[in-house]
């Protein structure tokens, strides 16, 4: 295995990490307290190239394999501060555009995938329900399908930027005979008649990533919309889910590099009893965990993609990957507060933000105990 | 082909002593969940030395027995 990035790759994770610093890291503590998404931001990341970094160059964007679209995020993460707003682009990456690109018509990826990359459209991916979160196929949105379209009625919840998406790749059960059902894909866009998003959720973390409902009531979807074919939900969203459990946390790599690089910086600046408090075993044993973890979890993140680019299958890799980085990232944003105590506690430091927006990293895109019963799986 | 795959099925997912009609729907009746599909992928990518790419699994492809020995003999076939 080639370990060796080629000087455009490294080159461009370096601009991105330029372009980050300077631009997306003011007033996100303001931001985080008010729950505000950046809208700013994400367009100047799509000006970058950040939303298209997958799409091909005739739908404006930059064409990247997945492994410099890899090495983009993680420059991205190092450089930017703002958890949110990268949850919110990963989440319009592989959830909207991903299936897309792989499922759609060639209408729909020239309807969408411009705006999708140039950041003009905010896609959304719409699964979870109410009563259907880990359990993602026991969904109970329907799709009935009347004349040159099909009627949705349910609920999706917990939708990463549903508040301010146009577009909501939703599943969605297509009744047949004999009590018989078809999962299957559409998508649906914010003007449709009968698609309403409840108000912005709340939440522990990653407050600047607006998440809310989707409400379908007799929701008119022309059939043109469906994506992929009737039945094919299934593939639609086990092929996401694989892209995004493994790529959603090259961000959180970038994100433990720059935590470890500060955590040391301030460990050898902090005085305590006459040393600097690097010199104390209690807190160099955690920044040697922290490196540990960041570099196991850049190789994992790697093998993904490398296998993703040779068109393997990366199932159990990507499950190992999304289990291990996400509590990774948990353990290293709580061993940091501990490196700075007091200042760690206080949001002025920006450090304790990083362990509120780390916890969601074991929920979404599956969660720990999902992604544990899937390796045992596939293990046997 | 069809009876190895199937017994693949019975012994690894099903795990049980079952008889499945190679003509069943294996989505429809239940007998696969998403979690089994990506088993059995696994299974047929080393069994038969193929790549199977996820948006080949469609209910054409994979919904029976037969359907899936189709789909692996043609990608032999390339």
């Amino acid at each position: 295995m080639e370990f060796n990035w080629t000087k455009k790759q490294i080159e461009l994770k370096k601009k991105v990490i330029e372009f980050a610093s300077k631009k997306l890291n003011e007033n996100i503590i303001e931001q985080d307290n008010l729950g505000e998404f950046p809208r700013q931001k994400w367009l100047d990341c799509a000006s970058f190239g950040i939303q298209g970094a997958i799409i091909p160059e005739e739908y404006n964007g930059l064409d990247l394999d997945i492994s410099s679209a890899v090495l983009l995020m993680e420059g991205l993460g190092y450089g930017c501060k703002d958890n949110g707003l990268l949850f919110s682009i990963n989440a319009h990456i592989w959830g909207c555009e991903i299936p897309i690109l792989h499922f759609g018509t060639d209408e729909q990826k020239n309807k969408y995938l411009p705006g999708l990359s140039k950041g003009s459209l905010i896609g959304a991916h719409g699964m979870t329900e109410p009563d259907s979160g880990s359990d993602a196929f026991s969904l109970k949105t329907t799709a009935v399908k009347k004349g040159n379209s099909y009627i949705l009625n349910g609920r999706k919840t917990f939708i990463t930027n549903a508040p301010t998406a146009d577009l909501f790749i939703s599943y969605a059960r297509i009744p047949q005979k004999n009590h018989r059902s078809k999962i299957s894909c559409f998508i649906v866009e914010r003007g449709m008649g009968g698609v309403s998003v409840s108000k912005k959720i709340d939440k522990m973390g990653l407050k600047t990533s607006p998440y809310g409902d989707i409400i379908f009531e007799d929701c008119i979807v022309p059939e043109e919309n469906l994506l992929g074919k009737e039945g094919l939900g299934q593939a639609v969203f086990n092929n996401s889910m694989a892209e995004e459990r493994a790529f959603i946390l090259a961000t959180h790599v970038g994100l433990m590099e720059r935590q470890l690089e500060e955590c040391l910086s301030y460990s050898k600046k902090r005085i305590q009893f006459n040393k600097r408090i690097f010199k104390f075993q209690s807190i160099s044993n955690m920044l040697a965990d922290m490196k540990v973890r960041l570099e196991a979890s850049r190789l994992l993140v790697y093998k993904v993609a490398w296998l993703r680019d040779q068109k393997k299958n990366a199932f159990l890799d990507s499950s190992i990957t999304k289990l291990f980085v996400s509590e990774s990232c948990i353990k290293n944003s709580l061993s940091a507060i501990r490196i700075y105590g007091g200042y760690g506690y206080s949001t002025e430091y920006e450090i304790e933000r990083q362990l509120r927006d780390s916890i969601g990293s074991v929920l979404y895109s599956g969660t720990s105990e999902i992604q544990r019963n899937i390796i045992a799986e596939l293990l046997d | 082909m069809k009876e190895a795959i199937k017994q693949y099925i019975i012994e690894n997912i099903i795990r049980e002593k079952v008889e499945i009609d190679l003509n069943i729907s294996l989505l429809d009746e239940g007998i696969i969940d998403s979690l089994g599909y990506l088993k059995l992928i696994s299974f047929l990518e080393k069994q038969y030395d193929i790549s199977i790419d996820l948006g080949e699994i469609d209910i054409e492809n994979f919904d029976t027995i037969i359907k899936i020995a189709k789909f692996v003999e043609n990608k032999l076939d390339k």
